[in-house]
């Protein structure tokens, strides 16, 4: 019996709709396969529907949840997947990056992203597409 | 309480900013002595970042098609699109310009971008001498970018970077793997 080899899924978190589709455009024509989310509820929400994604990108300014509080929401709770985590923003702020660390995020991409050095990432933490 | 000084120098920071971020996206600015954003479909839109002392706005007006230039793939023609990543872009800004007063020891945090109007980010003639304008050209179109800052004249921004500070931070485009 064939059995049809999935893509890996990679999550998209930030509040804006524009770097949501670029993320999504960058990401698909590498071979991954791109679930989005507006903010970090929504993420934690698309976690829990959705536990096979293989990483997650993640904005760090956002509304209702911000991302130091979804990776610190990701890190307490028993029931969501332990994903890597790599933020996607402008902010540069040492004591951030190491906030981010301390919740376990697992990297730092400073907007405006470089398509191949997303990709790059991506392919580094979730492996190869599938 | 408005510290003219230092809204000159958050502006010229911004001025920077903007040229730094508009190279990465693909295109060549100019800072242009005047302009003004036209034509038929023009997106205004404003952020506003600070801390305990500081209350700053930043508004960007431009056509549509500056902004869908600017824009990396996908550029898809729905004006939806191209508010959103105007929104985007003064986050961007914003964000480059707070690594940039970062490292001379001013750290400021931005709230989320919003639409604006144009009528409400370009002051009137009579209210223009506390806001400051950068204009920027790229191609034959004009980005507008107003500052608002609301600041003590003693803020302390050094005059020269911080070194420690500036290479423990990453640049736009770097990406730190843990």
């Amino acid at each position: 019996m064939s059995e049809t080899k999935r893509r890996k899924s990679v999550l998209i978190i930030d509040d804006s709709k524009a770097i949501r589709m670029q993320v999504r455009a960058t990401l698909e024509e590498a071979g991954y396969d791109v679930v989005e989310a507006c903010d970090g509820q929504a993420g934690v929400d698309a976690l829990e529907v959705a536990p096979s994604l293989a990483m997650v990108l993640c904005d760090l300014n956002m509304p209702r949840m911000g991302g130091l509080e979804f990776l610190d929401r990701c890190q307490r709770s028993e029931r969501l997947p332990r994903l890597p985590v790599v933020m996607l923003t402008t902010d540069c702020a040492p004591e951030e990056i190491m906030k981010a660390k301390s919740l376990g995020a697992r990297g730092w991409i400073v907007k405006p992203f470089q398509a191949d050095r997303l990709v790059a990432t991506v392919r580094w933490i979730a492996g190869e597409p599938g | 309480m408005i510290g003219i000084g230092s809204a000159e120098r958050l502006a010229q920071f911004l001025a920077t900013a903007l040229q730094d971020l508009v190279r990465r996206l693909g295109s060549e600015p100019n800072i242009l002595h005047c302009g003004e954003a036209q034509g038929s479909e023009v997106v205004a839109v404003s952020v506003e970042f600070g801390n305990d002392r500081v209350r700053c706005s930043l508004g960007l007006i431009g056509e549509s098609r500056l902004f869908s230039r600017l824009s990396p793939p996908p550029k898809p023609d729905d004006p939806e699109y191209l508010t959103d990543w105007a929104c985007e872009l003064a986050n961007q800004a914003t964000g480059c310009l707070r690594n940039l007063v970062r490292v001379h020891g001013l750290a400021l945090a931005a709230r989320v971008p919003r639409i604006s109007t144009v009528e409400s980010v370009r002051p009137s003639a009579e209210s223009r001498h506390h806001r400051i304008p950068i204009m920027v050209g790229i191609d034959d179109m004009v980005l507008e970018a107003w500052i608002d800052v609301d600041a003590p004249a003693d803020l302390d921004i050094n005059e020269l970077p911080d070194e420690r500070v500036a290479t423990e931070m990453p640049a736009s485009g770097d990406v730190l793997l843990f």
